[in-house]
């Protein structure tokens, strides 16, 4: 019997790490389906146009190019933080804090050169305007939410970096955080692609 | 069963174990602060049994209204917020959680052999948000009710004036992530924490239909939360993608709606049919019949779940060829619903049938699942949809599988898990009384709607042709009957938790997990790591009549697991 209480994995911190990485996957799926809705349901009414409206009225502006700024900064806030979790792997504990510190700050860089693009957008077109605003304001308003709640994982991380918590064979924190941070890029990638061809 | 003529010495043993899950820690803030799955499912099942009062008050409330062309006790405007009423609470409130939120948190672990779920604090998380989505439901109306349909289909919601739609849309699109999150938390559950022998198919067929409703929750819901979340800000803005004004589609709504719902729909039945696998197995006493069948057909109605939802939609005015796709794949629905039908009747064929309350309730299911089944035939059917609808053929046909299938279901598999819950014996006489008016009651109810909406009496009206009234009244009468049938319900178990006797641990004779320890539960479960065998080997449970409750026969019980170790060492699994 003794044998048999070993082999629970209620019992095992290891089954439970895994356990713990599975159940963030199968978040950032719904997440995921969250976005591929909206995405479809954006497609559907960008391609059929009832009544021969035009999707961008003449003279309405683009993109703006704070956009592109601003994926620039989620990318290499990835990056930031992919190289803090190969930190701690290698056991530089210092270089990993270093990493989860720009990590968010870049995260939040992010979301401020939205906001720019945001207000660049809102000169021209309020969102009632016509459904290219509204349909640009409610989708990235969609991944800046998300993206907020990436943000304040990413200061937890920092914080326990800098307190010492994570070690080369316990940092599970890092893990979950990056799996989350980096499906926000992949989506924030695919967001953008199809805005920027939908405003063509 | 219930009764108690001489002291038992079993209850002894109740006093020697003080430490349940009930009594471990006491006062309100260690119920809704609890990480414990067992307090958690009973705290749903409470907020759903009153969920299903209120919804079933509006029900009742309508079908009055309904007993006359015309008025008969409140405006068409205030009829109209009733239907919506209860079918919104109905759907979202109650039919949706009753069996993974409320049933299935109390059970999945302990039969499943694990301390706890996955992640406790997301399964309580997961209840509070369950309480937030009812508070705003209920604070809708408060800001002026809803009259939409529990469907919100668009234009009509952007454009109404209750002032409650949007409290609603937020309380439903809240609901949601409480689904996701139990889900989610299921999955894993299931996945990583099965204990050392409980390999896939050892598990309980009631696991299989939780695992396969969690891949729908978990993959569906975040589209109805999205659909939901254009459709708040649409209502507020006056414009959005669903607005064809502004060049957005309104049938884009429906198409978004029914890709959740459709999948909601077994969200519903794919576990209360994972319930009727348990009852017909343990109160047969008999191996269920064909396993491995019934738990891929659960998958495989998962599956299909998702491939179906433009069968809500043939009267849109969606393509020809997309309905005609959409009328064949809905057609396969019915293989793994027959497959698992078939199943259940050759598991009672020589089965030993115990007729207690929960088997009882899963004949009623066979019963009304067949013709609720068979009915979504016609509807499948292209042609004949067009006939029939959104008339009363369709209320009937879904009444007959969310109500007279999923709901009798949960309440069968609450008498069933009730002495493990409780630790209290019901009145079988009057839980069997119960069961039969309410089935009484259902069948006047509804059948008498198939012959309305065939005649072409269309759904939701207020006013209708005099010749109707026949069956309105026959119908009304049966909802009247069904009322009283769950007040008897009601008073049984009331009583039972009054007076009831002590349960044994195994009142029943099942051999999956959850029989295996005391009634009710000990705090964690189990205290050591428990054994697993084959839940359907029935053979080594022996009736104690100075327990009243089955218990194993050691002798049986090995040489039961040598020949399967044996087995297994055929098969070169050890």
């Amino acid at each position: 019997m003794a044998a048999l209480e070993e082999r629970d994995p209620f019992n095992s911190a290891l089954s439970r790490e895994r356990a713990s990485r599975m159940g963030m996957w199968l978040f950032v799926l719904v997440v995921g389906l969250l976005f591929a809705a909206a995405l479809l349901g954006y497609a559907v009414v960008r391609v059929s146009p009832s009544a021969g409206r035009e999707w961008r009225p003449e003279g309405t502006t683009g993109l703006p190019w704070t956009l592109l700024a601003s994926t620039i900064a989620l990318l290499a806030s990835s990056l930031a933080l992919h190289r803090s979790l190969v930190a701690v792997r290698q056991g530089s504990l210092a270089a990993c804090t270093r990493s989860a510190r720009a990590a968010y700050w870049l995260g939040v860089a992010f979301v401020i050169l939205q906001g720019l693009a945001w207000w660049t957008m809102w000169q021209d077109v309020r969102i009632q305007d016509n459904l290219y605003a509204w349909t640009f304001y409610v989708l990235t308003a969609l991944h800046v939410f998300h993206v907020l709640g990436g943000i304040y994982a990413l200061g937890v991380v920092a914080a326990r970096a800098e307190a010492g918590q994570y070690r080369p064979e316990s940092h599970n924190g890092i893990v979950l955080c990056s799996i989350y941070w980096h499906s926000l890029d992949a989506i924030w990638l695919v967001l953008y692609a199809t805005l920027w061809i939908g405003s063509r | 069963m219930s009764t108690v003529t001489a002291p038992r010495p079993h209850a002894v043993d109740h006093v020697d174990v003080p430490d349940n899950y009930l009594t471990h820690s006491r006062g309100f803030l260690s119920w809704i602060l609890t990480l414990d799955h067992k307090r958690i499912g009973v705290m749903y099942m409470g907020a759903v049994l009153v969920s299903f009062f209120v919804g079933g008050t509006f029900a009742l409330l309508l079908r009055t209204e309904l007993l006359t062309p015309g008025r008969t006790i409140v405006s068409a405007d205030t009829y109209n917020q009733f239907f919506t009423l209860h079918g919104a609470i109905m759907v979202f409130l109650v039919i949706i959680p009753s069996i993974p939120a409320a049933l299935g948190n109390f059970v999945l672990p302990i039969m499943l052999g694990a301390k706890d779920v996955a992640f406790p604090r997301l399964n309580l998380f997961s209840f509070w948000l369950w309480l937030a989505g009812a508070g705003f439901t209920l604070y809708s109306l408060a800001a002026g009710g809803f009259d939409t349909g529990w469907t919100f289909y668009t234009p009509y919601s952007t454009t109404t004036t209750t002032g409650g739609v949007i409290p609603v849309l937020t309380g439903v699109f809240i609901l949601g992530f409480s689904s996701i999150f139990t889900g989610l938390n299921f999955i894993v559950t299931v996945h990583k924490l099965r204990p050392p022998g409980m390999t896939w198919f050892r598990m309980p067929l009631f696991l299989w239909a939780l695992y396969s409703t969690a891949i729908i929750q978990v993959l569906a819901t975040p589209v109805l939360a999205i659909t939901l979340c254009l459709l708040i800000v649409e209502r507020l803005l006056n414009i959005g993608i669903f607005n064809p004004s502004m060049g957005g589609d309104p049938v884009l709504y429906q198409h978004f709606f029914w890709f959740y719902s459709h999948p909601a729909v077994y969200i519903m039945i794919v576990p209360a049919m994972g319930i009727i696998s348990e009852l017909i197995a343990v109160h047969a006493h008999r191996q269920i019949f064909g396993y491995r069948f019934i738990a891929f057909s659960s998958i495989a109605i998962a599956m299909f779940s998702f491939l179906v939802w433009g069968h809500h939609m043939f009267t849109s005015g969606q393509s020809g060829l997309m309905n005609t796709i959409f009328s064949l794949i809905s057609f396969s629905v019915a293989i793994p619903s027959a497959v698992k039908t078939f199943n259940w009747t050759m598991t009672l064929y020589k089965g030993t049938i115990s007729l207690t309350a929960p088997m009882m309730y899963a004949l009623a299911f066979l019963f009304l699942f067949t013709i609720g089944g068979l009915t979504g035939i016609h509807l499948a059917t292209l042609n004949t949809d067009v006939h029939l609808h959104d008339t009363y053929f369709v209320v009937a046909h879904f009444h007959y599988v969310m109500m007279g299938s999923a709901l009798i279901a949960m309440i069968g598999g609450l008498h069933h898990w009730w002495p493990k819950m409780t630790g209290k014996m019901y009145d079988e006489k009057l839980a069997i009384a119960g069961c039969i008016i309410i089935f009484i009651g259902f069948n006047l109810t509804f059948f008498t709607q198939f012959m309305l909406g065939s005649q072409g009496m269309p759904r939701r009206y207020y006013d209708y042709q005099p010749e109707f009234q026949v069956y309105h009244v026959i119908s009304t009468i049966g909802s009247y009957i069904m009322g009283i049938g769950f007040l008897t319900t009601a008073v049984c178990f009331v009583q039972s938790l009054r007076s009831g006797a002590p349960a044994p641990a195994n009142p029943w004779g099942g051999r999956s997990l959850e029989w295996q320890c005391t009634s009710p539960p000990p705090h964690d479960n189990f205290k050591t790591t428990p054994r697993v065998g084959n839940p359907y080997d029935f053979s080594m449970l022996q009736w104690n009549p100075a327990e009243k409750g089955y218990d194993v026969d050691p002798a049986r019980e090995a040489a039961a697991f040598a020949a399967e170790m044996q087995g297994e060492h055929a098969r070169g699994h050890v």
